[in-house]
């Protein structure tokens, strides 16, 4: 047993991983996180099962999963950061508005109220919000999901959220 | 049968020295709850120190067998996972904008977009939070900000640039 297998097995769950990842955003739609940990998963157990029939031993796969979902999450970070973060689409306008804008014209091209209004059109989409004539409710699962939030603010004694 | 054993005793660590994480963090938030900032230094602290506690109860439950590289790689690779998942779950419950939004709308609903956005984060408001997020750009030292006017900085160009190519390349649109 040496780390050689391990790593073997993390690479190429990263490598099929990346792949099917770039294939699908670049020809696909919808492109959920819920997809890509499916794929993430979907790629891991197709590299085990290589690496297995390759003669590699199962405590290697192990510590090669523990390797891959390291990577993984590092880079589901980078990719929400990427893809939801308010700052990288602020340092993006300024990009292109060459370097500077004021806040005025920041609300131009990105207006608070849209900001707003698309995440409760994801959280409406994804069932944790009902709208009824422009009035918003949460629903059951929002609802329990709210108290977990809550009591974690409150052990952290988080008061200033958001 | 030893490095199974160095694997298991390794993975039994982790989860001792990755409860010190949350362990030795609440008590600092708590006690430094007006230091907004300090918190991802107070993260790295945590982190750093239940590696130390795994490397401290590993090696002293394994003094008497030679180490096997596997059971360290499977510890730091562990380590780093938990560790990421806590970073975002502190990361949320700062500054997750959907799950502040999901929490007012539960104390107060039903609500409008224009009462939500008045009066989000218990009555901090949309502006302000826009304000926080500035204000961690310019810390961060991504941007200036002089005379109401948000200057991009070299380092905030770098940023910008990476995460534009990374949207363009997956086709993700103008997202945010």
């Amino acid at each position: 047993m040496n780390i050689i297998p391990p790593l073997l097995t993390a690479l190429l769950a990263l490598v099929i991983f990346f792949a099917v990842h770039v294939v699908m955003w670049r020809a696909v739609q919808p492109k959920g996180l819920m997809i890509l940990v499916a794929i993430a998963a979907g790629s891991f157990a197709i590299a085990a099962m290589v690496m297995m029939t390759a003669g590699v031993i199962s405590a290697d796969v192990w510590v090669g999963l523990c390797v891959y979902l390291f990577c993984i999450l590092a880079y589901l970070h980078f990719y929400v950061g990427t893809c939801r973060a308010l700052s990288a689409r602020i340092l993006e306008e300024l990009m292109h508005a060459n370097g500077a804008m004021t806040l005025e014209e920041l609300d131009r091209v990105y207006p608070l109220q849209w900001i707003y209004a698309s995440r409760l059109r994801l959280l409406v989409e994804h069932g944790w919000l009902i709208e009824e004539s422009g009035l918003f409710r949460t629903t059951p699962k929002a609802r329990f999901f709210a108290r977990i939030i809550v009591a974690l603010r409150r052990v952290y004694g988080i008061t200033r959220a958001g | 049968m030893e490095v199974l054993d160095q694997l298991w005793t390794s993975a039994l660590c982790v989860v001792v020295s990755a409860a010190l994480i949350p362990l030795l963090h609440i008590p600092i938030m708590r006690l430094r709850r007006n230091h907004v900032q300090e918190m991802l230094l107070w993260m790295i602290a945590s982190w750093a120190v239940s590696f130390v506690a795994w490397h401290v109860l590993f090696l002293w439950i394994e003094r008497s067998y030679p180490l096997h590289i596997n059971a360290f790689v499977e510890a730091y690779a562990l380590l780093g996972f938990l560790w990421l998942g806590y970073l975002e779950m502190m990361f949320k419950l700062y500054r997750g904008l959907s799950h502040t939004i999901v929490t007012d709308i539960e104390r107060t609903q039903p609500v409008t977009l224009e009462t939500i956005m008045r009066d989000f984060a218990q009555g901090t408001g949309a502006e302000e939070m826009l304000n926080r997020r500035l204000r961690a750009m310019q810390i961060s030292g991504l941007i200036r900000i002089e005379h109401d006017r948000l200057i991009l900085t070299g380092k905030g160009e770098r940023a910008a640039r990476m995460t534009s190519a990374l949207k363009s390349f997956l086709k993700l649109g103008s997202c945010g």
